[in-house]
C-alpha cells in the first residue's frame, strides 16, 4: 500500500474531500447528475494506482 | 499507575469532551435552521478529523516509533547474542532458547513496522472516506485490510507459541483452573481482539514463567509492565473511542458514531500489532539477562 509516500491514500482522500466539498455547494437537482463524475475520477485513480502497482504487467 | 490513567484520560478526554459539545451544538443548530442541516454534518465530520483522529495518529506513530526503535536496537544486538550462545554451549539448551526464535521475533517487529502499520493507517483512510463520501464506499476493503492484519498477527502468534512449547521445557503458571474465568472475561469483553489477547498474554506467560526461575519474578514483572504499557494505552484509547461514540449515539448524526466506532475498531488491531513488539521486547530482554547471568554465573 506504500506506493511512492502514500500517494494512493492521498490521492483517495483528496478526491473524497474535493467532491464532497464540491456536493455541499450544488444544488440538490444536480446532485445526482455529479455523482457519476466522482465515481469516473475515483475510478480512473484506481485503475492507475493497479497500474502503479503492478508495472501494467496486467495488460 | 493513577497518573498514568490521568494521562491518558487529560489528552483523549478533552478532545472527545469537544466533540460531544460540537455535536450538541450542531444538533442545536439543525434543529434552528434545517435547511442548514448538510452544512453542519460536512462542519462536524471536519471537527471529528481535526480534534479526534490525533490521538488515533498519535497512537500509530507511537507503536511505529517503538517498533522502529526495537527493529534497530536488534540489528545492532543480533550478531553479539547468537555469538554468545555459540559460546555458551549447552547452557542454553535447557531453556529452549533458539537463535531462529529470536530471528523470528525480530523479523515480526520488521513486519509490523513496514507492513502492518501502514496498513492499518491506509483502513482508517479508508473508513474516513467511505463516512465523508457515502456514494463512493471503501468499507469492504477497510474491513478486508482490518481482518486480514488480525488474522496474520495471530498466526504470527501461534507460530511463538509452537516455537516455545516445542521442546517442552516451559510450563505456565497461571494456567488452570483459577486464571480460566478470568480469560472467559476477557475474550467476551474485549471487542475483535478478546480471544487474541489471552492467547498472546498466554503465550508470553507460558515462556516467561520457565525463566522466573533464573531472573527472579519481580524482574518478569517489571519487564512485562514495560512491554506492555503502550499496548494497554491503545487499547484504554480505543475503548475511549467505543464508549463516546455510544454516549453521543441518542443525539448525534450516525456518521459522526459510525467514524469514531470504526476509530475504535481500527485501534483495537494496533492493539493486536502492538502485542506483537511487546513479545519480541519481552524475549528478547529476558534473553539478555540470562546471558548476563550466566555469564557472571560461570566466571
Amino acid at each position: 500500500m506504500r506506493i511512492e509516500n502514500g500517494i494512493f491514500l492521498t490521492g483517495v482522500l483528496l478526491i473524497t474531500l474535493l467532491s464532497s466539498t464540491i456536493l455541499l455547494l450544488v444544488p440538490k437537482e444536480t446532485e445526482g447528475d455529479f455523482l457519476p463524475i466522482i465515481k469516473l475520477a475515483m475510478g480512473i485513480w484506481l485503475i492507475r494506482s493497479i497500474f502503479v502497482f503492478f508495472g501494467h504487467s496486467l495488460l | 499507575m493513577i497518573s498514568f490513567i490521568e494521562t491518558i484520560l487529560g489528552t483523549v478526554l478533552s478532545s472527545f469532551v469537544i466533540v460531544i459539545i460540537a455535536t450538541f451544538i450542531a444538533l442545536l443548530v439543525d434543529f434552528l435552521f434545517p435547511s442548514f442541516a448538510k452544512w453542519t454534518r460536512m462542519m462536524m465530520i471536519f471537527i471529528v478529523i481535526a480534534v479526534v483522529l490525533q490521538p488515533a495518529f498519535e497512537h500509530l506513530a507511537l507503536i511505529r516509533d517503538i517498533a522502529h526503535t526495537i527493529s534497530s536496537m536488534f540489528i545492532g544486538v543480533y550478531p553479539i547474542m547468537t555469538a554468545s550462545m555459540i559460546a555458551a554451549g549447552g547452557a542454553f539448551s535447557m531453556l529452549n532458547f533458539q537463535p531462529a526464535m529470536l530471528l523470528f521475533a525480530n523479523g515480526a517487529i520488521v513486519l509490523a513496522e513496514s507492513v502492518l502499520i501502514p496498513l492499518l493507517t491506509a483502513a482508517l483512510i479508508f473508513d474516513l472516506v467511505t463516512r465523508i463520501l457515502p456514494a463512493v464506499p471503501f468499507s469492504k476493503m477497510a474491513d478486508l485490510i482490518r481482518t486480514t492484519l488480525l488474522s496474520s498477527v495471530s498466526a504470527v502468534v501461534a507460530a511463538y507459541s509452537i516455537f516455545i512449547t516445542v521442546g517442552g521445557t516451559m510450563s505456565w503458571a497461571l494456567s488452570g483452573i483459577a486464571s480460566e474465568p478470568i480469560k472467559e472475561l476477557i475474550r467476551q469483553n474485549v471487542p475483535l481482539i478478546g480471544s487474541f489477547m489471552t492467547e498472546s498474554v498466554g503465550t508470553i506467560g507460558r515462556y516467561s514463567s520457565g525463566v522466573s526461575v533464573f531472573a527472579g519474578g519481580w524482574f518478569i514483572t517489571a519487564i512485562w509492565t514495560v512491554a506492555l504499557v503502550p499496548s494497554i494505552k491503545t487499547l484504554l484509547t480505543a475503548f475511549f473511542y467505543r464508549w463516546t461514540a455510544a454516549l453521543i449515539e441518542p443525539f448525534a448524526n450516525e456518521d459522526i458514531t459510525g467514524i469514531l466506532d470504526d476509530i475504535g475498531k481500527t485501534l483495537f488491531v494496533l492493539c493486536a500489532v502492538s502485542f506483537l513488539i511487546a513479545f519480541a521486547f519481552i524475549y528478547t530482554a529476558l534473553f539478555s539477562v540470562i546471558l548476563i547471568k550466566l555469564i557472571t554465573t560461570m566466571k
